[in-house]
């Protein structure tokens, strides 16, 4: 399944859990993926967390709290619920480009909150 | 003890316990000072069995002398460390310097005991700060007097 | 001195978070359930020991006060004691004192603490609560400014060291500890965790501290248990199974101010152990202990303990579990409740319970947690969260 693709399953799942709304309402944010896979493909999209809900739009936004560069695939094994995020970030597959590592570990608190 | 249907426990939100202090360093007054001040690190060593102690003390725990303050250079090896991935809420070194955060017991050069602090790595790949490392002192631009006020980058 | 036994026991389950019960209904509950595990009256008892490590976690201070009054023991002698993970190693060793010494021949020890009710009001999360809340316990001056917790600085102080020295343990080993004391937490009706974990759950968990990572890491909990000790000549009266304090000690060591020869040790547990031990005539731990309920604070300083405790030779640990030999079903079961990381942890408590769970053992009231018993012999240690202070038990029966 498409990094892209996995991300919209894991949206669905926390906009119909009251807990992760819970947790999405204290961490508004916009963190943009630019990632790049093994054939040279680029997956470009950006999550958006705003009054408790997450949605995940295709392209570039305007402003983003947090850029994160690095292999689509690591991505996927956090969105479903395989590997923390620091283990990717630790072996260099995922970088925090823009913004701060720490608000990483607050997202994958979200993404594995329903 | 009941009192018709049962209902959850009632929780209160508490903010008030917040203790407020103009608290004194008292005889370690001296390394903060040089700390805030000149950007410097002393370390405090024995008059009588000439150990020297990192964190300092005012006085050495082993002859009960009061300890003399001796400068030290900033630079040392890292004795062990481990990378960490996760930051607790309120731990404001870990907030300024961001993750990884090197956790590190230091030897800092000049003194017998080891200090632990936060080291600062160059990715936020781990392994670059290991064992056997060598790092020096950086402060932050703005002091208070406290350890926060400065961390340990890699040498060179 | 007089010989010095456990004739009672209660305990209730652990939980993240009890909010049906303030610290004082908790104590009571635990306090009850020993009197009729012993069949004894409240009035029996002539002095009460308080293991309670953490008054800002209570969000009260000089708590004894309150549980005197609560527990009904108007006019009675009691003392409170902290050292905080290792609090309730220094409470039953205050109690044992007392009762050795004559000064009383039937002590109540009441462990509780509530972690629960701290609360970080921007994150939403009561784990982050929990962290901003034990701030306070670490060297204010030295530690806490810099210091990401307490996973990180058992790492960094104790395990990282250990392993440059020894060569292990490997991240696999730590990661067994956890699928070991998972599994027996699943076997325990009051464990907090009921979950299976495989090695590759463990080590995919969050990098906490390198190689720590979450699931190798205590729980926080709200927990109370208590245990009546007696004299010799009452514990024979009340019980045919008395559980003896053949030896018992606590040793503080400062990690940081480790000399060289002592890095990659918890030489707190080495020189408590020790004494223990040569209190209770045991030469040969590897032969004479049976079972031991040891702190994983982090899974790194169980197999730490392992080796400090004389189970096996130093640098060995995770081959111990590596081989079976903790298991359940192994030479030296370690944890059969489950540990700190999946039965739940409090500083105060946990180390109480672990006494609790060896009399249970002991007694051969474990249930389908019973282990074989060869000696009659148990260990429990507890460290504090520097691996500082550290207070070691030997129990056994006969």
């Amino acid at each position: 399944m498409g990094t892209f693709a996995a991300m919209e399953q894991v949206a669905s799942r926390l906009n119909a859990a009251a807990r992760a709304r819970n947790l999405m309402e204290a961490f508004p944010r916009t963190i943009q993926f630019t990632l790049t896979g093994e054939g040279g493909e680029s997956s470009r999209f950006y999550v958006v967390i705003k009054d408790g809900r997450m949605s995940v739009v295709a392209g570039t936004a305007d402003t983003a709290d947090l850029v994160v560069t690095g292999k689509p695939e690591a991505l996927v094994r956090v969105a479903r619920g395989e590997q923390d995020v620091s283990h990717p970030i630790a072996r260099g597959d995922l970088v925090v480009a823009h913004g701060k590592v720490s608000e990483m570990t607050l997202f994958n608190r979200v993404l594995w909150a329903a | 003890m009941s009192a018709g249907k049962p209902q959850p426990p009632l929780e209160l939100a508490y903010s008030d316990w917040k203790p407020a202090y103009l608290y004194s360093l008292g005889e370690l007054s001296p390394f903060f000072r040089e700390v805030r001040d000149n950007r410097r690190l002393l370390a405090s060593k024995c008059p009588r069995c000439a150990k020297v102690w990192m964190p300092p003390r005012g006085d050495c725990p082993d002859c009960y002398e009061e300890n003399e303050w001796v400068p030290i250079s900033g630079e040392g090896t890292v004795v062990s460390c481990s990378y960490c991935y996760f930051k607790g809420h309120g731990i404001d070194l870990v907030g300024y310097l961001d993750l990884p955060y090197v956790y590190a017991l230091i030897h800092l050069d000049g003194t017998d005991t080891y200090i632990s602090h936060g080291v600062k790595p160059p990715s936020q790949k781990m392994g670059e700060v290991r064992s056997g490392t060598r790092v020096k002192v950086e402060f932050k631009d703005h002091r208070r007097g406290t350890l926060g006020d400065f961390y340990f980058v890699p040498l060179g | 001195m007089r010989k010095v036994a456990i004739v009672g026991i209660g305990t209730v389950p652990w939980q993240m978070r009890n909010a049906d019960k303030t610290f004082r209904a908790l104590a009571l509950q635990v306090a009850k359930k020993a009197f009729e595990h012993a069949r004894l009256p409240r009035s029996a008892v002539d002095h009460v020991v308080y293991s309670i490590y953490c008054e800002t976690m209570l969000r009260q201070q000089i708590p004894s006060i309150l549980l005197q009054d609560y527990l009904g023991f108007q006019g009675l002698s009691s003392l409170r004691v902290e050292a905080g993970a290792a609090t309730e190693g220094y409470a039953l060793a205050a109690a044992y004192a007392q009762v050795a010494a004559g000064l009383s021949d039937i002590t109540l020890v009441v462990a509780v603490q509530k972690g629960g009710d701290f609360y970080d009001f921007e994150t939403r999360s009561r784990g982050d609560g929990f962290q901003n809340g034990l701030a306070i316990s670490m060297d204010t001056t030295w530690l806490q400014p810099v210091m990401p917790g307490v996973p990180p600085m058992l790492t960094t102080f104790c395990l990282a060291p250990h392993i440059e020295r020894y060569g292990g343990p490997t991240p696999e080993q730590l990661a067994m500890v956890s699928v070991k004391n998972y599994d027996n937490a699943y076997r325990n009706p009051e464990a907090q965790l009921h979950q299976k974990v495989t090695v590759d759950d463990v080590l995919n968990s969050r990098i906490i501290a390198w190689p720590t990572t979450t699931r190798m890491c205590c729980l926080y909990s709200d927990g109370a248990c208590a245990m009546i000790l007696a004299s010799e000549e009452r514990a024979r009266e009340i019980t045919d199974k008395p559980i003896w304090i053949s030896g018992i000690a606590t040793s503080s060591y400062a990690i940081h101010r480790a000399e060289a020869g002592s890095i990659g040790r918890m030489m707190g547990t080495h020189i408590a152990a020790g004494r223990a031990y040569k209190m209770a005539g045991v030469t040969k731990p590897s032969e004479e202990i049976d079972l031991a309920q040891v702190h994983d604070l982090i899974t790194g300083t169980e197999i730490m303990a392992y080796e400090e405790l004389g189970l096996c030779g130093l640098g060995e640990g995770g081959r111990l579990v590596e081989e079976g030999i903790v298991a359940p079903d192994g030479k030296i079961p370690v944890n059969t409740d489950g540990g700190r990381i999946a039965c739940g942890h409090v500083g105060g408590v946990s180390g109480a319970y672990g006494a609790c769970e060896i009399v249970r053992q002991l007694r051969e009231e474990a249930g389908d947690r019973q282990v074989r018993i060869r000696n009659g012999r148990g260990v429990m240690q507890c460290i504090e969260g520097h691996a500082s202070l550290s207070a070691v038990a030997v129990l056994e029966r006969g």
